[in-house]
């Protein structure tokens, strides 16, 4: 199951924020989306999962195809069975009193079966078995990022969308949320991952975006898009090391 | 004790309260809850908390002494004023008591008896008041860093760039909330 996005375009009222994005992303992919801030990486985000043009309001045009369905026919409560997004910043995602209530959440609306043991599973695949019963908001800002993935994670959607999981987190953390991305991305998950680290989606990722201004104007292997230095410059995106 | 059991007895203590107008009886009750009080070893942090609510409770009593009969000292006023200063300080205590014994997650479950959606927007204001404090710390240390004097006379002027940057970045989270809640299926149709 991959995602086709075919010719979208989307306006707010006085800005025009995606022109003309066409890609496809394959079963099995580790996608990395790099760009400018403001260049419309989340606003393409929005997309996959079907926030836009279901919940966010603005001139849509276009086809993005999930597992045959056209998510502006659905409502994002179905996409989100299929593809699951973790936003940048934890402290806004999480609500619940309690670690396990955070991961039902998603398990509840959906009207999932095996809560609990999707529950644990999760946990236990980001490192945070035995917290079910602690108050999220207690843990560190690596734990609480690590939860919204978790939480992702036990709807078993096959495609999961990350939008900059790790910009507010230290060294030690991102690498410990990037070990996650490559577990889960071995397990077959496919990955959407916006990410400044260059470095670390060079050495990972089987296709790499580049955005700018609301296009796509780089699209391929890692080794072939990052070639481009003068590109990377001019758009000031950190050069990766190739190893 | 079940919170919701908890919730209940504190709001059918608080209606009986307010039909009590015997002073002896509120007074008895003053001293009752002001022991478990003690016996629950939060009075220090009540203490603090209470602090305006006295210098209300005084200027009621002396309202109260003086208006009871047009502009005049009255026995019965001074009696009045107190009746009422005891019932708001016993409800306050009460308040207290009820939110320093029970755990955040008890005192959510408590409002479960109300509709999902309902419940849900009291979980989340609750839950979400550490980060607006939060903010609003960050918000004034980095105006304070830009010079921001909190000592004019102006409140408006102070306030303002507090206030103006905390209600965007507010407006901006909540908007984050419902689609991290969208996206994780909780539909609003």
């Amino acid at each position: 199951m991959g995602i086709i996005v075919n010719n979208v375009n989307f306006s707010y009222p006085n800005k025009n924020v995606l022109k003309n994005i066409s890609f496809e992303i394959e079963s099995g992919d580790f996608v990395g989306l790099v760009g400018s801030t403001g260049c419309g990486k989340t606003t393409l985000a929005y997309c996959l999962n079907g926030l836009i043009p279901n919940s966010i309001k603005g001139k849509f045009s276009g086809h993005v195809i999930v597992d045959n369905l056209d998510t502006s026919e659905y409502r994002v409560s179905e996409i989100a069975k299929k593809v699951g997004l973790v936003f940048q910043d934890p402290d806004w995602q999480i609500f619940n009193v309690s670690v396990k209530d955070e991961i039902e959440f998603g398990l509840k609306n959906l009207k999932l079966d095996k809560i609990k043991s999707r529950t644990k599973n999760a946990l236990r695949m980001v490192g945070l078995n035995g917290k079910e019963n602690e108050d999220p908001q207690k843990l560190s800002q690596g734990q609480k990022q690590k939860l919204c993935i978790a939480s992702i994670l036990a709807m078993n959607p096959e495609i999961i969308v990350l939008d900059e999981p790790t910009s507010q987190l230290d060294y030690k953390n991102t690498r410990m949320i990037h070990d996650i991305l490559k577990k889960l991305n071995n397990n077959g998950k496919t990955i959407f991952l916006i990410e400044h680290d260059t470095d670390f989606l060079a050495e990972y990722c089987n296709r790499i975006f580049i955005m700018n201004d609301g296009r796509i104007v780089k699209n391929g292997v890692p080794r072939k898009v990052f070639s481009g230095v003068n590109l990377l410059k001019r758009l000031g995106i950190k050069i990766p090391v190739m190893k | 004790m079940n919170p919701k059991i908890k919730l209940l007895l504190l709001v059918i203590f608080s209606i009986c309260l307010l039909f009590i107008k015997n002073l002896i009886i509120i007074f008895l009750i003053f001293l009752g809850v002001s022991i478990n009080v003690f016996v629950l070893k939060i009075h220090s942090k009540l203490l603090e908390w209470i602090k305006p609510i006295l210098i209300v409770s005084v200027i009621i009593v002396v309202l109260q002494t003086f208006t009871y009969s047009p502009i005049n000292f009255t026995i019965e006023g001074l009696l009045f004023g107190i009746t009422i200063s005891l019932r708001l300080i016993i409800l306050l205590m009460l308040v207290f008591a009820f939110v320093s014994t029970t755990s955040t997650k008890n005192l959510l479950e408590s409002f479960s008896f109300l509709p999902h959606e309902l419940a849900m927007m009291f979980m989340i204001a609750f839950r979400l008041i550490p980060l607006v404090k939060d903010e609003t710390i960050k918000i004034i240390n980095a105006q304070k860093a830009r010079g921001l004097n909190f000592r004019t006379p102006n409140i408006f002027k102070s306030y303002f760039p507090i206030l103006v940057p905390l209600f965007g970045k507010m407006l901006e989270g909540s908007n984050r909330l419902a689609f991290a809640m969208e996206s994780r299926g909780f539909d609003k149709k």
